[in-house]
């Protein structure tokens, strides 16, 4: 119980803020299609901090496990 | 020793298991692929430098190795606009980008893996594993990136002019001083993140292909062709991110001296952005 809680907690709150991003991204490349490479690098950076947090969550949920 | 159905237990292990010890130094099973990996890259690097000079023909590989070699460099040379600068630049986050990407998909090959064991014992241990699934490895290139950050502000800024960047004077700048303190914490986070994002992928990731592997016994080499095409896709991105981070990181320490005035409006909105990105993360 306490794997499954260890990582859907930040797997889940990560998705949305992920989300949160990808829409942000969207609206900006509706309004500006000329800039669609910039807002792609930007969204890509943004998603991979959000990411790693989720990412650590699995890892400490995996220690937790295999390492009693 | 191979061992043809290797799924018949998961064999999960977070850090890497020591193979030979030589001299009071332990061999792992991911320097072994690392020392693979490491080969591959000389290979393809110094083909490449044979057709840039012009001993050879150009083949398919060398032609997408210059690609992304040109991709990559006009992507330093948005973010850090002064082209002396970007020149100098850039080698580091380019050659990380490369070794990031061969090691990662190094560590998807059949023969890297509980596949083929040395039996230690009673248990077997993996002869191969993937070099940046060692969590060392991944902080060494880390601590590489921000000590090489640091460097290049040094020799730009000047030593005093890279302190005045965290340590501002309390009483001229009260508030000046609370954000120098934020960013000097702020490198050592960054320095967590680069390192403990590359290593948490790659894990992720072995846990997923042997989790799959044993779940789909028998039918595993049909179930396993999406999570490899994935794996691939993944290291790409990983290795991606990675570099334009690491030029990201650089080019905040230069500061907005250099560069004409033309360049420094229509990139300075992207400077401001992605500052205001990275130091968040």
């Amino acid at each position: 119980m306490e794997f499954t809680l260890a990582y859907a907690l930040p797997a889940a709150f990560a998705a949305i803020g992920c989300g949160l991003v990808g829409a942000a991204a969207m609206n900006a490349a509706g309004r500006n299609p000329e800039k669609i490479n910039d807002l792609r690098t930007m969204m890509i950076l943004g998603i991979s901090f959000i990411d790693a947090l989720a990412i650590i969550g699995f890892i400490v949920a995996i220690v937790g496990r295999v390492m009693k | 020793m191979m061992m043809p159905f290797a799924a018949a237990s998961p064999h999960i292990s977070v850090k890497a298991e020591e193979l030979v010890t030589v001299g009071g130094v332990s061999i792992t099973n991911s320097t072994m692929a690392g020392a693979l990996g490491v080969v591959i890259l000389l290979l393809l690097f110094v083909w490449t430098h044979r057709v840039a000079v012009g001993k050879a023909k150009p083949n398919f590989a060398t032609k997408l190795m210059t690609w992304a070699f040109d991709g990559l460099y006009n992507t330093v040379a948005q973010i850090i606009p002064d082209r002396e600068i970007a020149k100098k630049v850039a080698p580091l986050p380019i050659t990380i980008f490369f070794f990031v990407l061969v090691q990662y998909w190094t560590g998807i090959l059949p023969f890297v893996g509980p596949a083929v064991y040395v039996p230690q014992g009673v248990e077997h241990t993996p002869l191969l594993r993937s070099q940046v699934a060692d969590l060392n490895m991944t902080f060494a290139l880390a601590i590489i990136t921000i000590v090489a950050a640091q460097v290049y502000a040094i020799k730009y800024l000047g030593f005093f002019g890279n302190a005045g960047r965290y340590l501002v004077n309390p009483i001229k700048n009260p508030i000046g001083t609370f954000v120098g303190l934020l960013e000097l914490i702020a490198e050592f986070s960054r320095m967590l993140g680069l390192s403990f994002r590359l290593f948490g992928n790659v894990l992720a990731g072995e846990v997923l292909l042997i989790m799959i592997a044993f779940l789909a016994q028998y039918i595993s080499p049909i179930a396993l062709q999406p999570f490899f095409i994935f794996e691939l896709f993944i290291g790409g991105i990983q290795a991606y991110i990675f570099f334009m981070l690491s030029t990201v990181f650089i080019s905040l320490g230069l500061g907005h001296h250099g560069g004409d005035e033309k360049e420094h409006a229509t990139t300075s909105s992207a400077h401001s952005s992605s500052a205001s990105v990275a130091t968040e993360g």
